[in-house]
């Protein structure tokens, strides 16, 4: 079934209908949340909102941007909402000359050289990455959204999407080029 | 290609020239951004949605059946009222003939008024989008 027939549906009262949309954008949303909060209870509590928010707002979508950007929206705002609300986000420019502590106090040399392989040792990096880079690259690598559609669901500018994203991804490269240069002398 | 556009741009950023090594790294890097994280979501999580929606309407339903009854209750007794103070007014004046016919009408028209502005703001729309969504 397509968005615009799925809306439809659930305009006209279908229950299914956006029981479906659920599950067809919860990936999405819980993808969202868990790049921004990291208690599992709290994030449920967080996409059950959001998809009241959606069931609620779906009246005024006019398709003007697909419905998962629009949902990828509420989700992203509706998170940061809440941790502005509970005061665990500090909204700041991210400063580059503090990128190379990113990964020094939690990785040391030894826990990379124990990492079972290059997917893990990336993996566990994106972890380390502030918030907001690790939602770009979300939004960028798996979700394949474009420059407007990522500046839609953040409001942060095209610059500063382009510049997270850029650095972001230079960072892991930093570090990944290390890795391999370890695995290459052991 | 999506690999080389991503590889040029960032080329751009970087400001430098990729050796191979980097260019090596950049799309082992992009492969596994790609790869997307496992996540375990509850599969009570969308039925837990749905009854809290039917929660909401529910209640929801119980407001406005109170603002329809209050509204009912309200222009009963604006009714009662404007009958009172013109039977008081026909009462102390008998020469006023006119008065006979236009204290009720007003009373009436002001009922009618006050039905109709409290059905627009709070009643009518609800009423009609549950309507239809009964019927769907």
């Amino acid at each position: 079934m397509d968005d615009q027939s799925l809306v439809r549906n659930i305009l006209n009262g279908n229950t299914q209908a956006f029981s479906f949309l659920i599950r067809k954008y919860e990936k999405l949303v819980f993808h969202m949340i868990n790049k921004l909060v990291d208690n599992d209870q709290i994030i449920e509590e967080l996409a059950q909102d959001v998809f009241m928010k959606v069931h609620e707002k779906l009246p005024g979508f006019r398709f003007e941007s697909k419905l998962s950007t629009w949902i990828g929206t509420i989700a992203y705002r509706h998170t940061i909402n809440h941790l502005r609300k509970n005061k665990k986000m500090v909204f700041k420019e991210i400063e580059e000359d503090m990128e190379e502590n990113y990964f020094k106090d939690e990785y040391t040399p030894a826990q990379s050289i124990e990492s079972k392989d290059v997917s893990h040792f990336i993996k566990e990096h994106i972890n380390l990455l502030p918030a907001h880079y690790r939602n770009i690259l979300y939004l960028y690598h798996i979700e394949e959204m474009s420059y407007p559609e990522i500046v839609e669901v953040t409001q942060l500018p095209v610059g500063t999407v382009k510049n997270y994203l850029f650095r972001a991804r230079k960072l892991l490269k930093d570090q990944l080029s290390n890795f391999m240069l370890k695995e290459e002398l052991l | 290609m999506k690999v080389n556009k991503d590889l040029q741009e960032q080329r751009e950023f970087d400001k430098t020239d990729f050796t191979q090594a980097d260019e090596k790294a950049y799309e082992i890097l992009f492969k596994e951004l790609s790869k997307e994280d496992e996540l375990v979501i509850n599969p009570e999580f969308a039925p837990g949605v749905i009854a809290r929606i039917n929660k909401k309407r529910r209640r929801e339903q119980i407001k406005e059946n109170f603002l329809f009854a209050s509204a009912i209750i309200l222009v009963i007794a604006i009714t009662i009222a404007g009958l009172q103070f013109s039977k008081s007014i026909l009462d102390t004046q008998q020469t006023l003939f006119s008065n006979k016919l236009v204290l009720p009408l007003l009373s009436m028209i002001s009922m009618i008024v006050v039905f109709q502005v409290l059905d627009k703001m709070y009643i009518r729309n609800r009423k009609f989008r549950r309507l239809k969504e009964w019927r769907s």
